[in-house]
């Protein structure tokens, strides 16, 4: 093994870490939250691969592919919905879809 | 006998209870039929018992409460003194009950109006024959309570219901005095049969004269209280609020002589104690004090009565304190036929002169209510004493009784009461000359001026007068009768021989002579004093007619000491304490709660990333804590 296991976990958490930061601090547009999502997706994927490497599993990588798969489909609705959202108020402003609150 | 006794008490207590329940379904008459039919079967019952009376008797209905050796049966005693009051009661009370049927003749309240003075009239007739303490207990509350019921029966006026709760709370304030007399007695003594404590005395281990007169006193509390005695005696003339048979009733047989004859009843015991006996005196001869000096000044018709009663119960309260058992019951009697045709020839007056009551705007009634004014004048001069009325001769012997006791102590006692005698006739006629003497132009506004014609009474009102005015008049002749029959009951009387009791009777009979003389000149009609004073009634009272008018200010004297920092003291309990200080802590703390309630509500005001910041906040602080656990 060329890459060790630490430095491979420790660049799936840096990501895991950019992709929280770009969730929680660019709110003013829903496109990059949903960037930001599919950033900690592919650092879980990356930890998946990790370990199939590091134990000689192929359980990991058929994970690995699921969650693609997933992810791609997880992508194509959620832009669906952005664009029906743009569509309806003209923004992609995160605070600006405030219908979910109790009352 | 036992059936006698039992319908005694047990009839006017159906009658209240059937008018109560059915009164409603039956037509006015029957109810008023039904109503004065249990009084008048009891007075019945009375004198079947009085006809195979052969001596004191105790009977036992059942059995009330027992648990352990706290026991109190339904026992009925009959003895001389129960006797001459049941049958004095039941029959006033008879003839009340006939005179409100014309009186409540107009009120369409009279099935509750019955029903009061039924239970009035039972709870009474049980207070007199109950055989021990616990009973009479009942009876005694009884009373009180139909009597706040019966004082404040047009209840829709603010006056009459405040009367009422004043008559009641007063008279709780004797009535602890009672009450804890009555539970020592049973701690001490093991037994509330009177009979029984009445023999026990200070024979009993571990009762010493000092708790005799504890005693003593707590039930002299209580009689003042009952019998509205200095202090206790401030209900009374507020009393006068109620429907004017109710005040005869209260007056003359049912509600203000239970204190008398509780006393009376219980004199062997607390007899003993010259402390008692002597407090007990000077209690009496203050009332009848005060209540002459008061009625002297008083201007309405019913309260002048009101302080009038004060007087003669004091009277009675004297003669008991003198130990003079026979004279206090004989006044107790007398008085009950001349209050009560008093107070219901008042209430002739009253309804006749629609609903005046101020005697200086009354007059010359002599002509226009005959059927009145003769009754009226005689239970007058039974009232004052006057020979040989009843009245005189009861109050003499209660005089004599006094006056044999000997000693400055009494003498003094004596001389209070002769004069109060004095007094008593000068109110007394005042009353008479201006209510039904001749009527005068300078009074301005009164009913005879206005040319307003009296109002016609219904007949039955002036017939119930007859019977008591007869008995008031000659009563005095069944106070030998009555004498030798009590005679058991008087043992520490002294003994006034023949000649000392001629001179007293002498002096009483000048004492009431010059109380005619002076109230003729006054008020007489025809003389010119009585043109002075009726002008000045017209004008402010003077400072001492304001203080007699004002019953010497007690009321306000009270309502400095007790009431004010009572009201102040449950103002700041209920102002500072209970809404400052536990309402406002408990709404502080709600509120504090909302207010956090408010702050973290902010969290769910729909912005989602806010939503986003605190799952990750929350899955980093989990995850955070597993991993410092696992580590």
């Amino acid at each position: 093994m060329i890459v060790p296991l630490s430095h491979l976990l420790l660049l799936a958490s840096i990501l895991f870490a950019l992709g929280v930061v770009c969730v929680l601090s660019w709110r003013s547009n829903v496109i990059m939250v949903l960037v930001g999502i599919e950033i900690m997706l592919n650092a879980a994927v990356l930890v998946f691969v990790a370990g199939s490497y590091q134990w000689g599993m192929a359980d990991g990588q058929v994970f690995a592919l699921m969650i693609i798969a997933m992810t791609s489909a997880e992508v194509s609705l959620a832009l669906a919905m952005v664009v029906y959202l743009h569509q309806r108020r003209k923004t992609v402003d995160v605070d600006a879809f405030r219908e979910l609150r109790d009352r | 006998m036992k059936t006698a006794l039992t319908l005694i008490v047990l009839l006017p207590l159906l009658g209240a209870v059937g008018s109560i329940l059915l009164g409603r379904l039956l037509p006015r008459r029957v109810v008023e039929i039904l109503a004065c039919g249990m009084v008048w079967g009891s007075f019945a019952a009375g004198l079947c018992a009085a006809s195979i009376y052969t001596g004191p008797v105790v009977v036992e209905l059942g059995s009330w409460i027992s648990s352990f050796t706290f026991t109190a049966p339904i026992s009925l005693m009959l003895d001389p003194l129960s006797l001459s009051l049941i049958l004095m009661i039941s029959f006033v009370c008879g003839l009340i009950h006939l005179y409100s049927i014309g009186y409540m003749a107009g009120d369409s309240d009279y099935v509750r109006f019955f029903a009061l003075l039924n239970l009035f009239t039972g709870a009474m007739l049980l207070l007199v024959l109950a055989e021990n303490l616990l009973l009479l207990y009942l009876g005694w509350e009884g009373v009180g309570f139909c009597s706040y019921a019966l004082i404040g029966f047009w209840y829709k006026e603010t006056k009459n219901a405040t009367a009422g709760r004043k008559a009641f709370i007063v008279t709780r304030i004797g009535d602890i005095g009672l009450a804890l007399g009555v539970v020592w007695m049973f701690k001490l003594f093991h037994t509330f049969s009177i009979p029984e404590l009445n023999q026990a005395g200070q024979t009993h281990p571990g009762v010493g004269m000092g708790v005799i007169t504890a005693l003593g006193l707590l039930l002299l509390v209580g009689a003042m209280g009952k019998s509205a005695q200095a202090p206790l005696m401030v209900w009374l003339p507020d009393a006068m609020a109620g429907p004017t048979p109710v005040s005869a009733q209260i007056h003359a047989a049912t509600m203000v002589t239970a204190g008398v004859y509780l006393l009376m009843r219980m004199f062997p015991l607390i007899g003993v104690s010259t402390v008692v006996v002597g407090a007990i005196a000077v209690t009496g001869a203050f009332t009848a004090f005060y209540g002459a000096t008061c009625a002297l000044a008083e201007r309405d018709l019913k309260r002048i009565l009101a302080y009038s009663t004060l007087s003669q119960i004091g009277y009675m309260m004297l003669a008991v304190g003198s130990g003079a058992i026979t004279a206090a019951t004989f006044h107790l009697i007398v008085h009950a036929f001349f209050k009560a045709l008093l107070f219901l020839g008042a209430g002739c007056v009253i309804n006749a002169l629609h609903h005046e009551q101020d005697i200086f705007r009354m007059g010359g009634l002599r002509r226009t209510l005959p059927w009145v004014f003769w009754p009226f004048l005689a239970g007058a001069l039974c009232l004052a004493g006057v020979p040989p009325t009843g009245g005189f001769f009861s109050k003499e012997s209660i005089l004599t009784a006094v006056y044999m006791q000997g000693g400055m102590f009494y003498g003094a006692l004596y001389l209070v009461g002769t004069f109060t005698v004095l007094l008593t006739v000068i109110y007394t006629l005042r009353m008479v000359f201006l209510v039904f003497g001749k009527s005068r132009s300078s009074q301005a506004g009164s009913p005879a001026e206005k040319n307003i014609p009296v109002q016609p009474l219904p007949r039955i009102m002036e017939i119930t007068l007859f019977p008591l005015a007869l008995l008031a008049l000659f009563g005095g002749v069944a106070g030998s009768v009555l004498a030798s029959f009590l005679a058991p009951l008087n043992e520490q009387a002294a003994y006034s021989p023949h000649a000392t009791e001629g001179i007293l009777q002498g002096v009483a009979s000048l004492v009431v002579l010059a109380g005619i003389v002076i109230a003729w000149l006054t008020y007489g009609h025809g003389h010119r004093w009585r043109e002075r004073r009726l002008a000045a009634a017209a004008r402010p009272p003077t400072r001492l007619v304001a203080f007699l008018q004002a019953g010497w200010y007690f009321d306000t004297l009270y309502a400095w000491l007790f009431i004010r920092p009572y009201t102040r003291l449950a103002t700041f309990l209920w102002q500072r304490v209970d809404e400052g200080m536990i309402d406002d802590s408990l709404d502080w703390t709600a509120a504090q709660v909302g207010r956090g309630g408010q702050f973290f509500g902010r969290w769910g005001k729909g912005r989602l990333s806010l939503y986003m910041l605190s799952l990750v906040a929350g899955a980093t602080i989990m995850i955070g804590w597993f991993a410092w656990e696992v580590l």
